[in-house]
This record gives C-alpha cells, structure tokens and sequence, in this order.
C-alpha cells in the first residue's frame, strides 16, 4: 500500500512538470518577450514604469538567456512563492489568490458535499426502483440539470430568492458585514448566503452522479455474485449496501480528482452572476485581458489540486477495492 | 518465397506443413513494461496436415490450440519455425517469409471458422454482404448477379434457404448462423479450413447437424481440415487423426481410433478417462481424476511439463523433457507420444482393459 | 391440496397422495413460470412435475433454453424482476412442516431461512459467484452466521473446515483470499464450500461444470459424489451434458421448451428412451467407443420462445408426428413402466381427447 502510494507520488512528478511546461508555454504565448508586453500594458493604462524595474524584471527571469534558463527561473521563483504581479489587478499574483481562494474552495467543497449527499441516494434509489415514477422524475430533472446552464439557474435562483426575501444575495457577505472581522455574526452571514451558489454549482455534478450512480448500480444488480448472495439468504438490504453499492460507488469515488476543477469551471458564470468573490472570475478576466502571470498561475495551482485530489481518490479506490490492492 | 519438395521432408499428400513452431508471447509488467517472462503458448510443434483428412487438435484451455491456428493462417506471425503450403503440384511456400501482400492466395485458400456464431459476424451486413464479402474482396465475381448468384449456391450448400439472402444474421438461430459462418469460410473455394472450436457453443441438436455438414461438405469438396476443439467425443466422430496438446506441445499424434483405444500418453489417457460418457453403465468405472490444473505455459514446469499431475511421474521426468517419439502406426499414419515411457506404460483407452482382451482373442 | 393436473388431464391414478409428499423433500407440482416483456409472454416453464427425495440425485437435462435455470430460479425464488410464478406449487419439507414455497413472499423469513440453510445452490460460473470485493471467507462467514447463532470464531473455524472438506490446499490461509487470486478449479471448491457451509438438505447445481476444462470437471464431479456421500444431501443436478447426467445422477428428467418430456431412472431414460426427443437428444451424441458410431442430428431449429408452437411443442421438429393430433393437443404425462413418464401420444392420451 504504501509502496502504492509511492509509485503513485512518482508518477506524479513528470505531470507537475508537464503542467508548469504549459504554464510557461502560456506565458510565452503573446508576441514580443512577456516582460515587454508586460510592460507595454502598464504604459497603456498611463503607468510610469522605472527603468530600474524593467532591468530587475529582465534580470529575474532571465530574459536574453537560453530558454531553459528562462524557464528555470521562473519555476523556481514560482515554488518559492513568487508568482509575479498581475497588471491589470496592480497587486502581487499571490496576494489575489490568497483573497479569493478560500471562498472558491468553501464553494466547491459545499457543492462536493451536496453533490453527493443529493446525488448518492437519488441514484440508488432511480436504480432500484427502475422505471418506477420516482426514477422517469429523476432522470427528468437530472437531465435537465446536466442540460441548463448554470447562470441561468443562478439567474432563476436570485429572482425567486428576491421575491420571496425581498432579498438581494449578492455576493458571499451582506454589505454590512463585508469588512466585518471574521467572527460567528460572519460566519453566519456567510453561512446564509454560500447555500444558493453551492446549491447552484453542484447541480450538473449531481445530474451527472445520479446518472452514474445509476449505472452502475444497473450494471451491479442483475450480476450473479448478487443473486447467489440472495440465494443464500442474506437480507434485500444488507444485499444492496454489502454488495452492489460498494463496487457500483468505485466510479464515483475516483471522480472526486478531477470534479474539483470542474466545480471551479461551473463557478465561473455562476460567481459573475451572483458577484462572488471567487477564483474562477478573475481566472476569466486573466484570461481575457492577457494577464499572463495571473493566468497561469491560477491554472497550475488548480492542476496541482486536481492531481493531489486524483491521488486521493486513487488511494480512497485502493482501500476499498482489494482488486486494485492486489493488482499493485 | 518457395522452396522445393526435397528441401522439405513433405510428402505428395501433405497440404500444409508445421516445422518446428514456435510462439512466445513477452510478460511485461509495471508502467515501463518491462518483460518478465514469456508464455510459451506454442513450443516446437510439428505436424502434417494431408489432403483431404481432418486433423484434430484437442487439448484444455490455454494449450496452444488457437495460437497454433493463427500462426498458420499468419494472423499471428510465428516466434519460430516454418509453416509450408503446397497448392497442387506447385512447389511449397514457407507462410513464415511471406510478406502480407504475398500471402493473399495462401490466405484464399485457408479458411477459418470461429466458435462464436453471434460476434464473428457482422450484425449490420446483411447475409449477402457477409458471404459476398470475400469473393468481392478477392475480386472473384463479375457483377452483382454474378454475386447473388454465387451467394445462393454457397447458402444452398451449408442448406440455407438462399431466399433469406438479405436478412440480417439476428435473425437466425446459433446453429444457423455457424451454417452462415461455414457458407461465408468457403466462398473462395478454399483448400483448407481451420474449424476452432466451430461446434462448441452449440446444443447438442444442432452440432450434430453442423458436423455432419462439416464431413458431406469434406467429401463433396475435397476439403481439408484442421478441426480444434477440445470435447474428446466429437473429436472422434469427425476426426482422421488427432494431435493431443498440452502446454504448447504436442504430447500425441495419431490415428484416431489408435489414439482412442490405445492411448500411449498419460495426458491421453486422463482425457480419455475423465470425458463423461452418455451411458449410465459406465457409471461406477475407475476414472482417473487429475490433480492440479493445466500447467501454466507462462511459468512452465521443468522436465515435462505433464509431471506434477502424472501419475507414473519418475525422477526422470523431472528433469529430461520427453521428445515426441514413434511408438506404432504405419509409414504413413504413423503414432508419436512424448513420454519417456511411452513404450512400457499399459494405459486404458476407451473400450477399457477386459474389452480390449476380448477383442484381442476373438 | 388436490390431485395434480398435469397436461390437462387429471391423472389421479400417478398422483402422489397430496399430503404426506410420499416421503419426498421437494416435490414440484405443475409448476409454471413466465416472463412479461414489451415483446410478449415467454412460458419459460411451463407445468413441470417432479419429485426430490433426500439424498437422492435427480438430473435436469435438455438444450438451452428450455428452462433449466428458471426452473432452479424458482424453487428458490430468485427469479428476475420479470419473471413470475403463474401457478402449480413447489413444496418443500422444512423440519416437519410443509412450505408451498411457490406463494411464499419471495423475500420474506420464511425463504431466507430456507435459502442457503435448508436449499443451496451453486451456479456456472466461480469466478462471479462471489463478489470480488470481499474475501471468500468473509462471505463463507456471512452465510454461517446468517443461519447459525454462532460466534465468529467459532463460523471462521467452520468456514475453515468447509474449505478443507472440498479440498482447498490450504484452508488456514485461503480463506482470506479474494476469487481473482484463486484458480479455476480452486474457485469452483471456494463455490462448493460457500454453498454447502450450512449444510443444506438440497442442493441444485446449475449447470456446474459447463464453463471448465475436462479435468477440472471431472475434478469437480468426485468432489460432488464424494460430498454427496459425506452429508448426504439431496442434489438436482441441471446440465445440457448427458454424459454428465449418465456420470452422477440416479434419475433424469428431461425437458423442452418448458415442458416436462420425459422422466425416469437414468437407466430407463438412456437405455430406454420413449420420446422422440430424448431419443432424437441421445442420438445427436457423439460417443466414447471404439469403432464409428454414427449420430444423427435432430432436424430444424428450436422454436422462437415468443412464438411456441401449438400442441406438442416438439411437432415442428418430430420425426414420429402424428398429425391432426400433435399440433393440436398437448400430450399428457403417460407412465410407460414403473417411476417411467413420458409426454408423448405415441405412448396414449389420444383415447381421452375429444
Ligand atoms: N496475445 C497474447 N498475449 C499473451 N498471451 C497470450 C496471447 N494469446 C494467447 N496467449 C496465451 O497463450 C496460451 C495459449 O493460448 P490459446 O488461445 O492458443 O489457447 P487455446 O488452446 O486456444 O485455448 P482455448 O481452449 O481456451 O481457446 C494461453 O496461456 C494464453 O493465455
Ligand atoms: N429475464 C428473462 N426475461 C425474458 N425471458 C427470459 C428471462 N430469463 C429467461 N428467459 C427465457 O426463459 C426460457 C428458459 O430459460 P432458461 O434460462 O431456464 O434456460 P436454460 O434451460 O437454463 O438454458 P441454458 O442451457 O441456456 O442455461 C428461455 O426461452 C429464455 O429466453
Ligand atoms: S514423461 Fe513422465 S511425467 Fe511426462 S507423461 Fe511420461 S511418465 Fe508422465
Ligand atoms: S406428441 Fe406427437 S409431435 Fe409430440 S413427440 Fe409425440 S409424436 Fe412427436
Ligand atoms: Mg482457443
Ligand atoms: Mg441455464
């Protein structure tokens, strides 16, 4: 096991550095060395830029030296957590993500949370009761949750909170508590307004994993090893949770890797629409307005939380399935 | 390429030739796949297929059977050794050398049949396309009418009414669709077909049809075949000879009826003994039950590899392995078993001990 | 409980005095299951009789589809969502009450109790017999403790000795093993043992050698006599191989297209075969002896389950079709000779029609 966990942790290096290859790749991409372009966006927006700065820049990643140089640099200043400066946010890359990655991960981690605490029960009970109503229902409303897009749902949900409430829930915090220390009154503020965007976030996850859940369990249900555990008397219950369910919910759990970015890509609309101070917006102006240093670095801390979560699940698989196990 | 008669210890009734054959298949393991081993699936085998004889290879899963097929046919390209083929009077070609572009009249000429009727045909193509298929490939009809012509002969003879030409294969029964697999085998008028385990997965009703098809339409056109299987009974009703596989080798090869009543392996003679009989009298006989299951041809025993569930194993067994050795027959069917004590072993055959007594004195 | 219909005609003379079983452990009376899809109905079995008495081995032959397996499926109810029991009754001797287990709840106390303890059952295919994610013994346990108000302990050491008894090399340390690490024929004594650790009065194995080497079959047929010899259980033994049926039971009842053909000591039925089918099935066979023995194949195809035929199920394809008759009545069971049955007018049946 441990050993297996090992292999998987070495494997994992040559990914890392494919993952920060695409990183630089991206940041070379503009026309023209980054630092210029860089710059040129500064002076743009009627910045004046200190010569000495420019030098320094130039200096620092290695600009007119091989670019395997170049490359270094920049990695190496990456993993000790410099990760530039954005231009269009005018503040330290890291500075910007430390604000908004927390709230973006609380959302992903309460929708993660939803999705399957909704998602795993519809879906075992849509698979048991086969073509029963409550699974044409289900299959209905999941379908339509894979199949809307999540700003209009968050468009929906914000008009129907509004007229209900009378309230408008905009962002993480009510207004008076946005600068507020963080405290219980905060903490339930906050608890009062993350339900709508998880809520919101989560639903293609859920679609999707009732879907599979159900699969799977229609796949499981009708194998022999099931009816000769009928067969030899142990209880309709026990035969679902023993049996079926443990192998049906493998798929699942080696989903949670990689749904984590998938929830951030969800976030997006959803956080522009309900002005959220998450990650994914300012992934998406990054993006638009050729904030390379921004970008980029948003893109590889989510491959790396994509990997690590990947690697989790891996070993959550090989706990639970001795095939895996044995297959080491 | 060819090679002449003479470089080859073929004789004028031999169609195909199987010299020292030899396929091995790597064991890798790990990301890097690095190889670990090899399965010896076929392991020097040698073996004359005569014109006009039906040549069985039995043996339990994993022996070789199929491995051995595609050599020949080249599906799979040999590790080792020759495959010879002579069509009429022209000299032999070695399969083994042969580019895939010159084995296109070879490959015309042996055909295959597979066990399973439901997956080996195409559920899209309707059963004209599916006969048709070769002989339009081969280039072997004028037109369509040439074609629908040539289709309903072939269905005719494997006795398929040729007016269901344009149905589709899901509309047949098993047996029904094996006759469509054997009409499609022959619409290039092959010389050769290899049967792998073509009847297996049918009930019994209906693979008695099947392989007394198999034998009308052997005598009707002179057809050749190397019939694999591994139910000993129906090995006897259809087969010449037999060659008996075990591990990658050939253990017996024979006569069948030689083969049957005086077995001179005792992997043959297990077989023999462990097939249930349809006759409640032959109920409370002594079987030989063997130990262990088949050896693993990735991870062999050394000596022979029948050694661990033989039960006349002797130390020498261990060690030497046995060669494939005459042990009777005639200059033309002649009987080899490779056992060390092929020669002085009594093994029970199927009439058993006191019938065969009797048979003797009368 | 009343005289049994079967095939239309009450036959009261054959019938078995209805209360008292006659001393039999199961006795299954004009059983008739079916399937309901879109396509229509499939009479999978339909009207089936036969008798198991304890320790005996009674054989179901015939080709596939003939309903086998759901006959198997139902006496111990286990059928698929789809399949239901539409008449005839399935009685079974559990301690000294009598269960009709046909119109039991097919998940309810009294078929649990039943399932695994009184009647088990083992099936094709080891390998997904058990489930690949717990060991072997974990489910040997399961099924000990399900059945036995026992210690886990003490069901560890039981689900042990079981192991030994069918002779797994090494019990101790195979009981913690998961069926992908075993071999076939390992997997098939892991089988046996999961199915005989309560010790059941009956045990119906379907089609249990089908899928295995010769070796390992045979194997597997003296670990059966051997057991049977050992706990004396009774056995039905479902199989499409004669040989197998000639090899282990004592007597046969052969079947097709739901029905019952014919039914009788294994001697009777292969020395002795009276339906046509049965003797058309023995002649398709190739045999084991010296010399050429040649066999004859049975003509056509078997019918299309949603489109039976009328009648005799067995005219489109009988050599010995008597028309005006076969393809309009249903044969009744007619005994030819003493425990001897068959299905056919050829043997009577015509004189009570009309
Ligand atoms: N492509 C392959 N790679 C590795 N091993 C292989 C491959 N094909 C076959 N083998 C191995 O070679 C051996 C012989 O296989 P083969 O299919 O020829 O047996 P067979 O006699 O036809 O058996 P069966 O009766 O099950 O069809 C087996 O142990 C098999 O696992
Ligand atoms: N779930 C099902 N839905 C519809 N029809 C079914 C179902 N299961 C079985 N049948 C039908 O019931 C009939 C009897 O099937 P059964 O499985 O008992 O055959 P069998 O004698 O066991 O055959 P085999 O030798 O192939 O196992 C067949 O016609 C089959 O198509
Ligand atoms: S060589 Fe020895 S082990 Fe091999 S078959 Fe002969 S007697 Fe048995
Ligand atoms: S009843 Fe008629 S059709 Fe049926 S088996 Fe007898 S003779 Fe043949
Ligand atoms: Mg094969
Ligand atoms: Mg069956």
């Amino acid at each position: 096991m441990l050993l297996y966990i090992l292999r998987r942790l070495i494997v994992m290096i040559p990914v890392t550095i494919l993952i920060s290859v695409i990183g630089f790749i991206i940041i070379q991409a503009p026309p023209g060395d980054f630092v210029s372009s860089y710059i040129a966006g500064l002076e743009a927006q009627g910045d004046i830029i200190e010569p000495e700065l420019i030098d320094s820049l130039r200096a620092r990643y290695g600009l007119g030296e091989p670019i395997y140089v170049q490359y270094w640099k920049w990695v190496s200043s990456f993993i000790e957590g410099d990760l530039g400066y954005s231009m269009i946010y005018r503040e330290p890359v890291v500075d910007i993500i430390a604000q908004r990655l927390p709230s973006s991960f609380t959302i992903s981690l309460l929708s993660l949370i939803l999705v399957y605490v909704i998602g795993i029960p519809i879906g075992i009970l849509s698979a048991t009761k086969q073509y029963s109503l409550a699974d044409y229902s289900f299959t209905v409303v999941g379908f339509l949750g894979v199949a809307t897009p999540n700003f209009l749902l968050a468009l929906v949900g914000l008009w129907l909170l509004f007229k209900w409430t009378g309230n408008v829930a905009i962002g993480l915090y009510s207004p008076e508590m946005q600068n507020a220390p963080f405290g219980l009154a905060k903490f339930l503020d906050l608890v009062g307004h993350i339900w709508l965007p998880a809520l919101i976030v989560g639903t293609a996850g859920t679609a999707e994993l009732i879907r599979t859940m159900r699969a799977n369990l229609l796949d499981e249900l009708p194998k022999q090893y099931v009816t000769v555990a009928r067969a030899r008397g142990v209880k309709p219950t026990k035969l679902l949770y023993k049996y079926p369910l443990r192998i049906a919910i493998n798929p699942v759990i080696s989903t949670v890797g990689w749904l984590l970015p998938v929830l951030v890509e969800g976030e997006v609309l959803v956080s522009l629409v309900l002005g959220l101070p998450t990650i994914a917006p300012v992934l998406l102006d990054s993006l638009l307005q050729q904030d390379m240093f921004l970008a980029t670095s948003i893109i590889m801390i989510l491959g790396i939380l994509t990997l690590v979560g990947t690697l989790l699940s891996d070993i959550l698989l090989a706990i639970v399935d001795p095939r895996i196990r044995g297959a080491v | 390429m060819t090679i002449t008669t003479r470089e080859t210890d073929m004789n004028e009734r031999t169609i195909i030739s199987v010299r020292n054959l030899v396929k091995h298949f790597p064991i890798e393991t790990g990301f890097l796949r690095r190889q670990v081993g090899v399965v010896k699936a076929v392991d020097n085998v040698n073996f004359d297929l005569n014109e006009g004889e039906t040549l069985a290879l039995v043996g339990e899963s994993g022996c070789g059977k199929t491995t051995t097929s595609h050599c020949i046919i080249q599906a799979q390209r040999p590790t080792a050794g020759r495959v010879l083929f002579r069509i009429g009077d022209a000299e032999p070609m070695d399969l083994t050398q042969m580019e895939k572009g010159e084995l296109k009249e070879a490959r015309r000429n042996i055909r295959m049949i597979y066990q399973d009727p439901y997956s080996s045909l195409n559920p899209r193509m309707t059963l004209l396309q599916i006969i048709g298929e070769p002989l339009v490939i081969h280039r072997m009809v004028k037109n369509q009418d040439d074609l629908q012509e040539r289709v309903a002969e072939l269905l005719r003879l494997v006795r398929l009414d040729p007016s269901t030409m344009n149905r589709y294969p899901h509309a047949f029964s098993g047996g029904q669709r094996q006759r469509i697999a054997i009409a499609r085998a022959l619409s290039l008028s092959p010389k050769v077909v290899i049967a792998d385990e073509a009847v297996s997965a049918l009930d019994v009703s209906v693979q008695a049809q099947i392989l007394n098809l198999l034998k009308e339409l052997q005598n009707q056109l002179g057809l050749t075949y190397l019939f694999v299987a591994h139910n000993l009974a129906v090995v006897k009703y259809e087969a010449d000879r037999v060659a008996v596989m075990y591990a990658g080798k050939i253990v017996e090869i024979g006569e069948t009826e030689a083969l049957y009543s005086n077995p001179r392996h005792p992997y043959t003679e297990a077989l023999i003994s462990a097939a249930p009989n349809p006759d409640p009298d032959t109920k409370h006989r002594e079987r030989i039950v063997l130990s262990g299951e088949v050896a693993d041809p990735g991870n062999l025993p050394g000596g022979c590899a029948f050694h661990p569930r033989c039960r006349y194993a002797e130390d020498r067994c261990r060690q030497e392995m046995p060669e494939l050795i005459d042990v009777g027959g005639n200059e033309i069917q002649s009987h080899q078993a490779a056992c060390h004590f092929a020669e002085s072993l009594e093994l029970t055959g199927i009439a058993g001990p006191t019938l065969r007594e009797e048979g003797g004195s009368a | 409980m009343t005289g049994i219909q079967r095939g239309g005609t009450a036959m009261d003379d054959l019938a078995p005095p209805a209360a008292g079983m006659n001393g039999a452990l199961l006795s299954v009376r004009n059983l008739q299951t079916h399937f309901f899809s879109r396509e229509g109905v499939v009479k999978a079995v339909d009207g089936v009789s036969f008798d198991i008495k304890p320790g005996e081995i009674l054989g179901i032959a015939g080709e596939s589809g003939c309903g086998k397996s759901v006959t198997s499926q139902s006496i111990l109810r286990i059928l698929p969502k789809n399949g239901k029991i539409v008449g005839g009754e399935i009685l079974f001797q559990n301690e000294d009450r009598t269960v009709d287990l046909a119109t039991e709840d097919a998940d309810g106390r009294v078929l649990r109790d039943i399932r695994g303890k009184e009647i088990a059952m083992i099936f094709q295919e080891p390998m997904t017999a058990f489930s690949p994610v717990h060991s072997i013994g974990d489910q040997i346990i399961e099924t000990i403790r399900i059945h036995q108000e026992v210690s886990k302990e003490e069901a560890h050491d039981q689900a042990v000795e079981m192991l030994r008894r069918v002779g797994m090399p090494n019990p101790a340390r195979n009981i913690d093993e998961y069926t992908f690490n075993l071999s076939g024929g390992m997997r098939q004594r892991a089988m046996v043992a999961l199915s005989l650790s309560c010790r059941p009065k009956l045990l119906i194995a379907d089609e249990p050698t089908t899928a295995v080497d010769v070796t390992i079959q045979a194997q597997m047929l003296e670990l059966l006599r051997d057991i049977q010899a050992d706990l004396g259980m009774a056995i039905i033994m479902i199989t499409h191989d004669l040989g197998v049926i000639a090899e282990l039971t004592d007597r046969v009842m052969i079947m097709y297209l739901g029905k019952e053909v014919e039914h009788g000591t294994v001697e009777d039925v292969f020395h002795r075969p009276q339906h046509p089918y049965t003797r058309g099935l023995l002649a398709s066979i190739p045999k084991m002896e010296p010399g050429r023995v040649e066999i004859e194949p049975i003509e056509g195809v078997v019918p299309n389950p949603y489109a039976m035929p009328t009648g005799c199920k067995f005219h489109t394809r009988c050599p010995d079709f008597i028309a005006g008759v076969c393809e309009k009545h249903d044969p009744p069971l007619t005994q030819v000779a003493k425990g001897h049955e068959v299905s056919c007018f050829l043997y009577g049946g015509r004189e009570r029609l009309e």
